[in-house]
């Protein structure tokens, strides 16, 4: 605990420090430097904790009033915490390439002090044991990320989601101020209570709720999320990377924490579920509908936060029946899928980053032939477009495999009541990877194949501390893959407290994973052989280049090439009543056509709704106004009239 | 009681891989004939995909100028899935060489990342045509996925078990007159899936010349010589893995004489190549705005037989 305590030490060093210099290079340079060492300390300890779980607990020698200052790290906590850290030293490695280009625009200072910040936030929202220091990082968390979004905040367009995204953390953490301060809480919620009963005066379903809705908007859940779409492009990309990669998962982990913590009912389960289907079929089907590959990326973050959502929902539902198998299975589909999202949705961030960087860029439609320019952003992306799929042999087919294992397990239980429910997840997971698959071939084939689709595009291959990291990872990505069996078994161990058993229950999954991996090893052989095979053949026979025949026609433009839009198109139309109409077209019409086209453009309509509410609350709060006198005089009246009320009704 | 090991390598299941490997072209081949039988031609000949392969085998190469390493990826990640998943696909009841627990999964998942490549690569040439086809080729495999993996959940959750060996070695005559309603479903979406995923009337017609409606013949209009052989066999392979799951269901004899079995399943295979061949005869392609309401069909259909097998 000591070098974790160091970690976090090192974090708000690094904050204070990176404000101190003047010049950019140092600061930036202090900022990053702090933050890699500060994940590198915090590893150790993590990584002892995943391989043999133990309740470490750090507290505080003068601990300040109401018991705060509890640190604690258990498997679940260095589950979460393991792929958090490798991501924030990941993305203050790149994220000093990305802004090695503002030189001179800004200061350096801020958005390093920030981001040094957000990692201790998130550290702490991870191993935090009592109410008051969960809220506190929450908060913390909030605040730091905040200012990170509109780091480019000439910008109105980022000015504005920014303004979104503060209103929707704190509408969120309401619900968990409600959640922390409600008497005798702790955190996680009603240990040492009788499961089952209340914790303090309110019941367990009560806590359920709060943690749902105050975690949940965080996560990025429908229709709380809608600030999630906004917020992830809006921010510089090593900063969306970390908010996709990590930050959702501070939502779940909350959601995950409460669930394991009390003694669930059916109901809950049934609540995750709809909501999990719900946030992921609305995550992909407005992925598709999307023109800028960034917010096509937070979309698809939705999606996955949805499917996360299914694990843990079937979960609940396991332990709820008394189904233990269901139970471990659920909470392990989860877990793996929170540590194979973080690592490729940073991933593609990163790229996406990479060639906003190298183009200017936002609009896929624009872009093309990315790949000639930049091989390892092209590589990197591909990667992680095969993981994000569920595709294997990435890791990505590993969270789907038990998740769909653990819905067809569900189904042939002896007991009928999870029937409904396992077939809606297992429809809703095949459903929603299909998809991704159709989003992701469209995304990487507009943006990094073909041919450039505006003359005007100079990219060129982003800097060795932006290609590092995409290396990295992508590298990660594959052992993930190769790894699921471990990953699988360590996530058992980290649950074993909570779902005794766990361990025994998943092993022949473990062992159905070892023997995929089996598969995939085949999967390899089988290519290297046809790889070589095709090389002998061509080996000295006639081999040419020529125009890609586009049915004899020689002279093709860039033009003609199907755009993101055009790809999507007959998908989205599919879902229309889900996103709403995709664009607007002209049709040609009558004898001489002059003008066609068909312009692709979505409106988010849960979030148009909210703005709406927010309107329409905004015009009736206005006779409150007259409260608000702006005159101390006044005010001094109202603690005075409030102060005899209280008086009179002690008096009664 | 598992009949094999849940997780486990079946060394014998080599020879009926092999067969497979050896006998998939010989599926077009039966069905070009059926069709010519129909149309009152002679056809051509049994083996023609073999020849193909050998002159395609021996040729070279022409490559567009705007591909890049993707695009001979699409070929060679095509058949290398198309091998896997023949790996796992089990023949006439009896196992493929790798079993486990929900080895479904896995089996649908390599056909996707076959799709994922060949649509990829057929994007890499900027070409219109190949984009059209690609773009129809992602969208009519979500509802034929979702169709597949709800077809095969229905199976597992008939037999109680949930690897694809398994699954298909209890499926006997007992289980069809138990189970005959929910099967019969099952077999119908899984067909409709395989005509899909084959490119066979009537979702894709693999003889047309109009690029504007066609689909998988379009995505890979710019492969040639051994690259576009990768993709021909392929088609084969896959035909043949899809086709011996599919008779494993639809032939449910299960005699116990591994060597029978295994023969009555490869039988299996040339019948629904017959019947793959009436079909095309007998109807015409449907419009391509219908494909899907077909393919949402099958899935309805796989659904169905799920929720009639739920207490």
């Amino acid at each position: 605990m000591i070098l974790f305590a160091a970690c976090l030490a090192v974090f708000l060093l690094g904050a204070v420090l990176s404000l101190l210099p003047r010049s950019y290079r140092a600061a930036s340079a202090l900022g990053s430097g702090f933050a890699v060492l500060g994940c590198l300390l915090g590893l150790v300890p993590v990584v002892q904790a995943l391989i043999a779980p133990q309740d470490w607990v750090l507290t505080l020698a003068w601990p300040p009033p109401w018991s705060m200052g509890r640190l604690g790290l258990d498997g679940i906590s260095a589950l979460f915490l393991a792929p958090a850290l490798v991501l924030i030293g990941l993305g203050a490695v790149y994220g000093r390439g990305y802004m090695a280009g503002m030189e001179g625009q800004r200061r350096a200072g801020p958005p390093w002090f920030f981001y040094n910040i957000l990692a201790a936030a998130i550290t702490g929202v991870f191993t935090a044991r009592d109410p008051l220091l969960l809220l506190l990082c929450w908060e913390s968390m909030a605040l730091s990320s905040y200012f990170l979004v509109c780091l480019e905040d000439t910008d109105g367009a980022v000015r504005r989601a920014g303004r979104i995204y503060l209103v929707a953390s704190h509408l969120g953490a309401a619900f968990l101020l409600v959640l922390a301060l409600l008497p005798g809480s702790t955190w996680p919620p009603g240990a040492g209570i009788a499961p089952g009963t209340v914790a303090g005066a309110a019941p367990a379903g009560v806590l359920f709720l709060l943690a749902l809705v105050g975690f949940g908007s965080k996560a990025g859940l429908a229709p709380l999320g809608v600030w999630l779409p906004e917020a992830h492009p809006a921010a510089p990309s090593h900063v969306s990377a970390v908010l996709s990669g990590v930050m959702i998962k501070t939502g779940i982990y909350g959601i995950l924490r409460v669930l394991l913590a009390l003694s669930p009912e059916p109901w809950w389960g049934w609540t995750l579920i709809t909501l999990g289907a719900t946030t992921a079929i609305l995550g992909v089907a407005g992925a598709l509908a999307q023109t800028e590959l960034k917010r096509l990326l937070a979309w698809s973050s939705m999606e996955n936060a949805g499917l996360m959502l299914l694990g843990l929902g079937l979960g609940t539902l396991g332990r709820a029946m008394d189904a233990p198998l269901v139970a471990a299975l659920g909470y392990s589909a989860a877990l793996i899928h929170v540590v194979n999202h973080g690592v490729f949705k940073s991933l593609l961030f990163f790229c996406a980053g990479s060639v906003l960087h190298a183009t200017g860029e936002r609009r896929m439609d624009r872009l093309g032939g990315v790949l000639k320019r930049m091989p390892v952003t092209g590589a990197a992306f591909l990667v992680a477009a095969l993981g994000i799929c569920g595709l294997p042999p990435l890791g990505g087919f590993a969270s789907e495999l038990v998740l769909g294992l653990c819905a067809v397990k569900s189904l042939l239980l002896p007991s009928a009541s999870l029937d409904i429910p396992g077939l809606g997840v297992l429809a809703a997971l095949i459903l929603c990877a299909g998809m991704a698959a159709a989003v992701f071939v469209g995304a990487f084939g507009t943006v990094f194949l073909g041919e450039p689709r505006s003359g005007e595009v100079h990219a060129h291959e982003s800097p060795a501390a932006m290609r590092g990291p995409m290396i990295v990872l992508a590298g990660l990505g594959a052992l993930l893959g190769l790894g699921a069996p471990l990953l699988l078994a360590t996530v058992l161990r980290a649950l074993e407290p909570f779902l005794p058993g766990a361990s025994a229950l998943g092993a022949p999954l473990v062992q159905g994973l070892t023997t995929a991996t089996w598969v995939f090893g085949l999967l390899l052989a089988f290519f290297a052989g046809l790889f070589l095979l095709r090389r002998a053949l061509l080996r000295g026979r006639d081999v040419r280049t020529g125009p890609t025949w586009d049915c004899g026609y020689a002279a093709p433009t860039a033009r003609i090439q199907y755009t993101y839009s055009s790809f999507a198109q007959p998908l989205a139309d599919m879902f229309q009543s889900l996103i709403g109409r995709t664009g607007s077209m002209t049709r040609p019409w009558g004898l001489f056509p002059a003008r066609a086209g068909y312009v692709a453009e979505t409106q988010d309509r849960i979030l148009a709704a909210f703005l709406a509410l927010f309107e329409f609350l905004d015009a009736r709060l206005e006779a409150l106004h007259r409260l608000q006198q702006g005159q101390v005089h006044v005010y001094v009246l109202y603690i005075a009239a409030t102060l005899v009320a209280l008086l009179a009704w002690g008096l009664w | 009681m598992p009949l094999f090991d849940q997780s486990s390598i079946h060394w014998d299941a080599l020879a009926r891989i092999l067969a497979g490997l050896l006998l998939c072209p010989l599926l077009f081949g039966v069905i070009n004939r059926v069709k010519a039988t129909f149309a009152g031609r002679r056809g051509q000949p049994l083996l023609q995909t073999y020849f193909d392969l050998a002159r395609l085998l021996g040729k070279g190469a022409v490559y567009s100028r705007t591909t890049t390493w993707v695009f001979p990826l699409g070929p060679l990640l095509g058949l290398s899935c198309a091998l896997a998943a023949l790996c796992l696909a089990p023949l006439g009841g009896q196992p493929g060489l790798v079993a486990f627990e929900g080895d479904l999964f896995l089996f649908a998942g390599l056909l996707g990342l076959g799709r994922f490549a060949t649509a990829v690569a057929a994007l890499d040439t900027g070409s219109s045509f190949e984009g059209m086809g690609a773009s129809r080729e992602m969208q009519f495999s979500v509802p034929a996925e979702l169709a597949q993996v709800l077809g095969l959940v229905a199976l597992a959750q008939a037999t109680g078990t949930y690897s694809l060996a398994e699954i298909l070695a209890r499926l006997d005559l007992a289980r069809w007159e138990a189970f005959s309603p929910v099967l019969a479903l099952t077999t119908t979406a899984l067909f409709l899936v395989l005509l899909a995923e084959t490119c066979r009337i009537p979702v894709d017609d693999p003889n047309t010349h109009l690029e504007l409606t066609m689909i998988h013949e379009v995505m890979v209009l710019d492969h040639s010589g051994p690259d576009f052989a990768f993709i021909l066999y392929g088609q084969g392979i896959k035909m043949w893995t899809l086709g011996a799951v599919l008779t494993g269901l639809m032939v449910p004899v299960r005699s116990g004489d591994a060597l029978l079995d295994a023969a009555l399943g490869a039988l299996g295979v040339f019948g629904l190549a017959v019947i793959i061949g009436v079909v095309e005869s007998s109807m015409a392609r449907l419009r391509l705005l219908f494909v899907p309401r077909l393919l949402v069909g099958a899935t309805a259909l796989s659904g169905l037989a799920l929720i009639l097998l739920l207490r």
